[in-house]
């Protein structure tokens, strides 16, 4: 499956099926990333539900707190 | 003058009053550029003073106000450097109890704290109140700013929960280069004019590296379902949930009590034991316990730095000022 994370293409197995798989296999250490799926911030409690699909867009965001 | 701007742009500035919260390194660069740029008003909110690990980053200070109050040190510079701007100071820590009182009358909000739980309560009130605030945020040598201005997202559709402790990195883990508060608020106070003068700005999250000369724009959209915007549920302005534990940008630890009463200083460090390098003077009661530096404030606000964690930070509470 092609998606893009960050802008950038990325060919995944089709075993990841579902956002949290992608978060925990793919992304690892920056599972504390905001996580925007297609233009929309996605809770953690909704990603085991939401499923991934060809062409997908996501984009990893670092919330910066410091001041 | 800038095309943009024009004379009609400059009256509609000067015409503006802007409350400022929190007068660190993004809090003086915005400080310094607003008054430049002539705003009316402009009301500096801070609780802190000023310390020899802030001069690297926070432009207003100097060697000589090392212990001295940020927003009103911040406040004597700025009347210096434009006489016809009105500037006004408070030495307070905004939360959900005072932000009312702060920021009522003020046509926009400035964010220059260093916390996600003060963003959640500015967001809040400003959601609540139809008031304007520009957002920013420094780590590392990166850096982003948005509007929230009613028409897009809010804070709370970008970060809909807060992140666990150790989820996200701090300013103590990465640090922050010294350039990233100065393009950061320079990016922040020129959406201010655009906002103050009711022209198009900024949609959407600026996000940028400058190490990296990396610089994205995210268009998210506004969450229909989002607490704050979508549902109008203001769970921090209510004052019960109120948090009184927050670590700071640096790791330290603040608690504050709740009430509003005044600390007696000299009564406290009269009664304190087994502490090393204490000092008072009207405004705070420094001492070093257990390797960590603890600073009470006269509003009994309390600071442990050096800590690691909240438990720690309370257990130093509890057992030295018996709170």
């Amino acid at each position: 499956m092609k998606i893009f994370l960050n802008g950038k293409e990325k060919i995944i197995s089709n075993k990841i099926s579902s956002l949290n798989d992608f978060v925990n296999i793919i992304l690892g250490k920056e599972k504390g990333k905001i996580i925007e799926l297609n233009g929309k911030v996605v809770k953690k409690g909704e990603r085991e539900s939401i499923f991934l699909k060809d062409g997908d867009r996501i984009e990893l965001i670092q919330f910066m707190g410091g001041g | 003058m800038m095309g943009d701007i024009g004379p009609e742009g400059q009256k509609s500035i000067s015409s503006k009053k802007v409350v400022l919260i929190g007068c660190g390194a993004l809090g003086t660069n915005i400080a310094n550029l607003l008054v430049r740029a002539g705003v009316g008003e402009l009301l500096l909110v801070d609780r802190d003073f000023v310390e020899i690990d802030n001069l690297h980053r926070q432009v207003l200070f100097s060697e000589r106000d090392i212990g001295e109050s940020k927003s009103e040190t911040a406040a004597a510079i700025l009347r210096s450097i434009n006489s016809e701007v009105s500037i006004k100071s408070l030495i307070k820590d905004m939360m959900s109890s005072n932000i009312a009182e702060m920021v009522k009358g003020y046509d926009l909000i400035m964010d220059g704290t260093d916390n996600i739980p003060a963003r959640m309560v500015i967001n809040d009130y400003a959601v609540k109140e139809d008031v304007p605030w520009v957002y920013g945020g420094v780590l590392g040598t990166g850096g982003m700013v948005m509007n929230i201005t009613g028409e897009g997202p809010c804070l709370r559709c970008l970060l809909p929960e807060l992140p666990e402790q150790g989820d996200i990195p701090t300013c103590e883990t990465m640090g922050v280069l010294n350039t990233v508060p100065a393009i950061t608020a320079a990016v922040q106070v020129t959406e201010a004019l655009k906002i103050l003068m009711g022209k198009d700005h900024m949609k959407g999250l600026l996000q940028f590296d400058i190490w990296k000369n990396e610089f994205n724009l995210h268009e998210f959209r506004k969450d229909p379902k989002c607490e704050c915007c979508g549902k109008r549920e203001f769970v921090y302005l209510n004052e019960d949930n109120e948090e009184v534990v927050t670590q700071l940008c640096d790791g330290s630890i603040q608690i504050v009590p709740s009430g509003t009463s005044e600390a007696d200083l000299k009564l406290i460090a009269g009664k304190l034991k087994g502490v090393e390098n204490m000092k008072v003077n009207p405004f705070r009661l420094e001492f070093e316990v257990e390797g960590k530096k603890v600073t009470i404030f006269k509003d009994r606000r309390v600071i442990i730095k050096g800590a690691g964690d909240k438990g720690i930070a309370r257990s130093i509470y509890s057992k030295f000022l018996g709170l």
